[in-house]
């Protein structure tokens, strides 16, 4: 098996990204129609690679610094999913008929695999980097023009920070361990000689850098104010994205790397003598009790619903915290969820055309003018908190279950994350609407949201293929059973 | 075989044989059904007549209606066929049933028959007939045994039986339908009160009396002879059914009063004789004086209809051929009087002979005491103000300046410099 | 709307047909038992309630999906996640068939008591609670399922879902929970003290209700509270641990779904009489098939604890009952509102009717039951 067949997916979005930059050298115009489907048709042959290298043998370390095991499998096809449905929430978009947007968000998603497939640490910190660039330009395409420079230069901000500190890691790991190879950097660990307090501070960074690219508050992320005026598939996608790529440094350079199977139980230890599960709890503990509370206060729909959407990362990241067999397949599982609920929020915000800057009073009596979209966002959100019969009530009840005295922090988040859904519910359907106008949803919409919510539902009701498959995936975290 | 499946078989037989729309039909097809069904149940009962003689007296009591007034309503009709099963069966549970099943037909006769103000009163009084049943309900939830169960019993009856202090739910109707009140009260009195063996509690007997004295002062005579005649019962069962004999007698206001009148105080004299066993002399002497006086009280009053002698010697023929009936079927010794029983005789005798004659010129003296006329269910007009429907406190839909603000911070790249300092912090920290 | 209707029956059939081959032998009554709820909801919608929107029928049988999971299931967690996910729906049905009222309550909404029975049902997996406490979960999150309505019933034309499919449906769910968790993952804990005076605590907090009744001023609130009080005897008669009151606790399940479905929602007019009949059935008066299951109920019993339960029980309904004391027909006139299909109304005259009658199977007909369970339940 050559490591090449391992970057067929990205090769196909670089193809993509040519095939666009070729169009618009060459006719001197951008054609949305043209350029949708190509976009589209690049992602959904990527996912399908993607799908199909899943056939490959699970343990697979590649010299050279590629790595296809479970877990990256399965936040591949995260990623490349919850391009695709940003891709096609795009179709009627207003600024989707820009070049630099289509180009821009191919990169993103090719960026994004090559940041949770690297098993280096400098080659996903660059990826992340050219992530966070081309997301901040992406999302500057669709606002204003005199806004735009504000963005740039904030996107190159955020990016420097970022490899500052990111470089910073790399050589703290070079130093310390002679290496940036993920699964070189264990072994040494596990060889132990090392000093612990470098050990430490390599820790620290790491967590540091997972907790502002997946943004839980109070790392508000990497992405900022950029989100606050572009569409709403851009915001939440990418979002969405670097959550996912968040999750992935949390699980390849923290769990995998500083921790291992307890001999005889079917948990990690750390390798350590600082714990690093105890201080990804805390990060997640901060995150379970901020992020609701965040929603609640922020009035303004689009800050509520991008504090929201973390929810389901926040708790995937407090089960995995614990290092236990069963949670951590559920966990990995919930991010699969996760994407799903990001697509029905975005496809039902964007079909009720609410603007970026609406706010709680225009949601009031929403669901009277327009029950189903209004619905799909509502049950949309009851997923993202956790709540029954949805895949993440299973993810709770199974963390519960551990008996931590910080399941007093996930009950309190079930609680505020509650309050939030049962308030947008509660005001949905408050009030008459007045004058009903013509719903601007088209049948093709609504079976689009029905797929999703129906797919939604089964992943809740029919919860076992998605925890057999989170299971299976990181089956390489205790070895062949 | 159950005693209700019978009764609940035949509801569409009653309804296909009587004309819906004024509640009257074919006298024959729910007199026959009726008594069909009736029939089969006594002589299932047969060997004892204690069981069957309740029924006995019922269907007396229905054909001297039937004669006078020469019609029976098919929904009247049913509701006396759950009131007889209510005669025939052991379990007090049982019972009780048939008596709600009756209430209940009784009612639709008054909803259908009446004018709105008739049909409010018929819905209201579903709660009212079931209010007084509460108590045997509970005597029988409970699981209640000795004088507990027979003092549920007897308050249920109390309620059942008695138009005074408290209104009665049929007490309306009983100047115009007798019939309905007997069905109502006495029949489902004595269902109750049969059942029970009293040998071990002979007080109940002179609870009876007094009861009914102390309630004389506003009930009717109908009401004081049947709750004499339960009292009758629990000396001895024999007597309590004869007098149950009665009860045709208790149709009409008319001179048959006197008879009515004859046995009340044949009822009082047993009662007052036996009550020695349960309370002492003195005592017993102080309540039949008493007692004998105030229960003079409803005969002296009662208002007496002029009617023809032939319609009130049907009443009388059926009464004698019931306690002839009685007196065959049943080993009846002849009670010795003793002396309370002289007294208490000679007492009442005199008692209606002064009232009849002062009634014309004191007849304050004599007449019912007026109930309570005021609505029995209070109407909470103004409910308390936690329970009241009101608009709720309105949401805050705005947001303030000073959240924005924090928004526009944790946005924007200066909070990362803040987190950067944060992350020199924890290091610091883990370096010390 | 008659397709619509079709749609919904076809998916209510086949839903129950998966299930019931998918059940094992000991599980297959329970799909019966829902199927006559459910199916008897859509069947006496006589105001096309369900079919009126795609997200009603929708979630209608997303609720009934949920619920049939949830008597399928093998253990206490999934059963209880399901039981949520079905209170859940129910109380988003409730929310998005509302009348239009003012200002913002958490303790005005329904999806209030779904969040906190899914906190409480979250909490029993904590896996250091003793069973003590974690039965004490369980007795207040299924008392919770029964009381959804209360937390609705201040606001502004709250009296506009009584007699409501949603009503209907969640009393459907809170009891098919209810009896489903006393069958199959009840506690031994639960029938010894001091559990057992649950016996009389859970009659007593009835009363209590009931007697709050009393101050509603409308009587379709009151009505309201009547049926929350409905699915707490549903849980009292299941809890009791005798079978013959089990089965009426089913019997009273389903006389309670379809009752609610029947009554219809105009003023009373005295002229008629099926209608008003209906209408007075709604409470349980005698003639009606809430009574007759009042009676199969509230049965003897050897346990002296379950008899002062009893007791109480009839005070509890007779605060009810006693509601009729004000009542008074209007004099004007009152047209008939909305248009009710005759079939549905003398079918629904017919059923309540054959209900009452059922009382006169007093003595045979709890052996009947007892006899078809054990053939459809392995022990």
């Amino acid at each position: 098996m050559g490591s090449y067949q391992l970057l067929i997916p990205q090769c196909t979005l670089l193809l993509g990204i040519f095939i666009l930059a070729l169009f618009e050298i060459v006719d001197r115009q951008f054609h949305h129609r043209q350029g949708w489907i190509i976009q589209t048709i690049a992602l959904v042959l990527a996912f399908i690679q993607q799908l199909l290298l899943y056939r490959l043998p699970s343990s697979l370390f590649v010299i050279g610094g590629m790595i296809l095991d479970g877990t990256t499998q399965i936040f591949s096809l995260c990623v490349l999913l919850l391009s695709i449905l940003i891709q096609g929430n795009r179709h009627t978009e207003k600024y989707s008929s820009r070049s630099q947007t289509a180009i821009l968000t191919l990169g993103v998603t090719f960026f994004a695999l090559f940041a949770i497939q690297s098993n280096r640490i400098i080659f996903s910190v660059i990826s992340i980097l050219g992530m966070i660039w081309l997301a901040h330009g992406a999302l500057a395409s669709e606002t204003k023009l005199k806004e735009q420079t504000n963005l740039i230069y904030s996107g190159i901000i955020r990016g420097i920070v970022f490899l500052v500190i990111g470089v910073t890691l790399c050589i703290l790991c070079l130093n310390v361990f002679g290496e940036s190879q993920m699964d070189e950097i264990q072994r040494v660990i596990v060889r132990g000689h090392i000093r612990q307090i470098p050990i430490f501070a390599i820790e620290v960074f790491i967590l540091f850098l997972g907790a502002l690219v997946l943004g839980t508050p109070p790392f508000e992320g990497l992405l900022g104010k950029a989100r606050n005026h572009s569409s709403w598939s851009l915001s939440l996608g990418l979002t969405g994205i670097f959550a996912i790529v968040g999750t992935n440094i949390f699980v390849r350079w923290g769990l995998l790397v500083f921790t291992r199977p307890a001999i005889g139980v079917l948990e990690l230890e750390p390798l350590t003598s600082w714990n690093i599960l105890n201080v990804i709890r805390v990060i997640a503990v901060t995150g379970l009790v901020l992020t609701p509370l965040f929603a609640i206060l922020n009035k303004n729909m689009r800050g509520s619903f991008l504090f929201f959407i973390l929810n389901p990362f926040v708790q995937a990241l407090f089960a995995l915290s614990f290092g236990q067999r069963e949670i951590l397949g559920a966990a990995i599982a919930q991010v699969v969820v996760a994407v799903i609920i990001i697509g029905l929020l975005m496809s039902s915000i964007q079909a009720l055309e609410f603007s970026p800057t609406s706010s709680l009073k225009e949601w009031v009596a929403l669901g009277r003018r327009d029950m189903l979209a209004c619905l799909s966002i509502i049950l949309a959100l009851s997923s993202a908190a956790g709540l029954t019969p949805f895949y993440g009530s299973l993810l709770l009840q199974k963390t519960l279950s551990i008996n931590s005295s910080f399941g007093i922090v996930l009950l309190f988040n079930i609680v505020l994350s509650g309050f939030y859904v049962g308030r947008l519910l509660t005001l949905a359907f408050h009030r008459n609407a007045g004058e009903s106008s013509e719903s601007p949803i088209t049948r093709v919409q609504k079976i689009w949201f029905a797929v999703q919510f129906i797919l939604l539902i089964f992943m809740g009701i029919f919860w076992q293929p998605l925890y057999k498959y989170g299971a299976f995936s990181i089956r390489q975290f205790f070895g062949e059973v | 075989m159950n005693e209700l499946i019978i009764c609940i078989v035949f509801i569409p037989f009653i309804f296909l044989g009587g004309n819906k729309k004024a509640g009257e039909g074919p006298l024959w097809i729910p007199a026959a059904l009726a008594l069909g069904c009736v029939s089969y149940f006594v002589w299932q009962r047969s060997e004892n007549p204690l069981w069957w003689g309740g029924v006995a007296a019922f269907l007396a009591l229905t054909l001297s209606e039937v004669i006078e007034a020469k019609k029976l309503k098919p929904i009247t009709a049913f509701a006396s066929l759950f009131f007889a099963q209510s005669l025939i069966s052991r379990d007090i549970g049982i019972t009780i049933i048939c008596i709600v099943m009756g209430d209940l037909f009784l009612n639709l006769e008054t909803f259908l028959a009446g004018d709105l103000s008739e049909k409010n009163r018929a819905i209201h009084n579903i709660c009212r007939s079931l209010f007084s049943l509460l108590p045997a309900s509970f005597g029988v939830l409970l699981h209640l045994e000795g004088h507990y169960l027979i003092l549920a019993l007897a308050l249920t009856i109390v309620l059942r039986l008695f138009a005074w202090p408290l209104p009665h739910w049929v007490s309306e109707k009983e100047t115009e339908s007798p019939y309905s009140y007997l069905l109502a009260a006495a029949i489902p009195s004595f269902a109750l009160w049969h059942n029970q063996d009293f040998s071990s509690y002979p007080l109940w007997a002179l609870v009876w009396m007094a009861l009914a004295a102390v309630l004389s002062l506003g009930a009717q005579y109908s009401e004081v002879y049947i709750a004499m005649g339960l009292g009758v019962f629990c000396i001895s069962p024999v007597h309590g059914l004869m007098a149950i004999a009665l009860w045709p007698l208790l149709l009409h206001k008319s001179k048959v009063m006197y008879l009515v009148a004859l046995f009340a105080g044949i009822g009082g004299v047993l009662i007052s004789d036996f009550s020695i066993k349960a309370l002492n002399e003195n005592a017993v002497y102080a309540i039949e004086v008493l007692s004998a006086i105030l229960l003079s009280r409803p005969f002296v009053s009662a208002k007496i209809i002029v009617r023809p002698w032939f319609v009130d010697a049907i009443d009388i023929a059926l009464t004698a051929l019931l306690l002839g009936l009685f007196i065959f079927v049943l080993p009846a010794q002849i009670p010795v009087v003793g002396l309370q029983g002289i007294i208490f005789a000679g007492v009442f005798l005199i008692s209606v002979i002064l009232g009849k004659v002062l009634y014309p010129k004191r007849k304050r003296f004599f007449e019912p005491i007026n109930g309570f006329t005021g609505n029995l269910w209070p109407e909470i007009k103004d409910p308390i103000a936690l329970l009241q429907e009101r608009a709720g406190k309105q949401i805050d839909l705005s947001e303030g300046r000073r959240l924005r603000k924090f928004y526009d911070a944790i946005e924007s790249e200066s909070h990362l410099v803040w987190l950067l300092g944060l992350l020199g912090l924890a290091l610091a920290w883990g370096l010390r | 709307m008659k397709f619509k209707t079709l749609v919904t029956s076809l998916g209510l059939v086949a839903i129950s047909v998966a299930a019931f081959i998918l059940a094992t032998s000991s599980r297959a009554p329970w799909v019966v038992i829902g199927f006559l709820c459910f199916g008897g909801i859509l069947f006496f919608d006589g105001y096309n309630q369900i079919p009126k929107r795609w997200m009603n029928i929708i979630l209608f049988l997303l609720t009934y999906v949920l619920i049939l999971d949830a008597v399928l299931e093998g253990t206490p967690e999934a059963f209880w996640r399901d039981f949520a996910g079905a209170l859940f729906f129910t109380s988003l049905l409730f929310e998005q068939n509302a009348l239009s009222w003012s200002g913002f309550g958490a303790l005005r909404t329904t999806v209030t008591p779904a969040l906190i029975f899914f906190m409480l049902i979250l909490a029993q997996s904590i896996p250091a609670l003793p069973p003590e406490v974690n039965y004490g979960l369980s007795v207040a999150a299924l008392i919770i399922s029964s009381y959804t309505e209360l937390f609705c019933i201040f606001r502004e034309n709250a009296a506009a879902t009584v007699g409501s499919f949603m009503s209907a449906l969640r009393v459907a769910c809170s009891g098919l929970g209810c009896l489903f968790y006393c069958s199959v993952f009840l506690p031994e804990i639960a029938r010894r003290a001091p559990f057992n005076l649950m016996y009389v605590g859970l009659p007593i907090f009835a009363l209590l209700v009931s007697l709050g009744a009393v101050f509603l001023k409308h009587w379709r609130r009151r009505q309201t509270l009547f049926f929350c009080n409905w699915s707490l005897f549903i849980f009292w008669a299941a809890l009791s641990g005798e079978s013959f009151r089990f089965y009426a606790a089913i019997g009273a399940l389903i006389a309670g779904v379809w009752t609610i479905m029947m009554a219809d929602r105009d003023a009373a007019n005295p002229e008629n009489y099926r209608e008003l009949y209906l209408k007075l059935s709604a409470w349980g008066v005698p003639g009606s098939f809430l009574f007759t299951i009042i009676i199969f109920a509230l049965g003897p019993s050897s346990d002296e604890l379950v008899r002062q339960g009893s007791a109480i029980w009839l005070l509890s309904f007779f605060i009810y009952w006693s509601g009729l004391g004000g009542f008074s027909f209007s004099t004007s006139k009152t047209p008939n509102k909305g248009a009710l299909n005759g079939w549905h109304r003398r079918l629904a005259f017919v059923v309540t009717l054959l209900g009452a009658s059922l009382i006169a199977g007093i003595r045979i007909l709890p052996e009947i039951f007892s006899e078809v369970w054990a053939q459809g339940v392995m022990k």
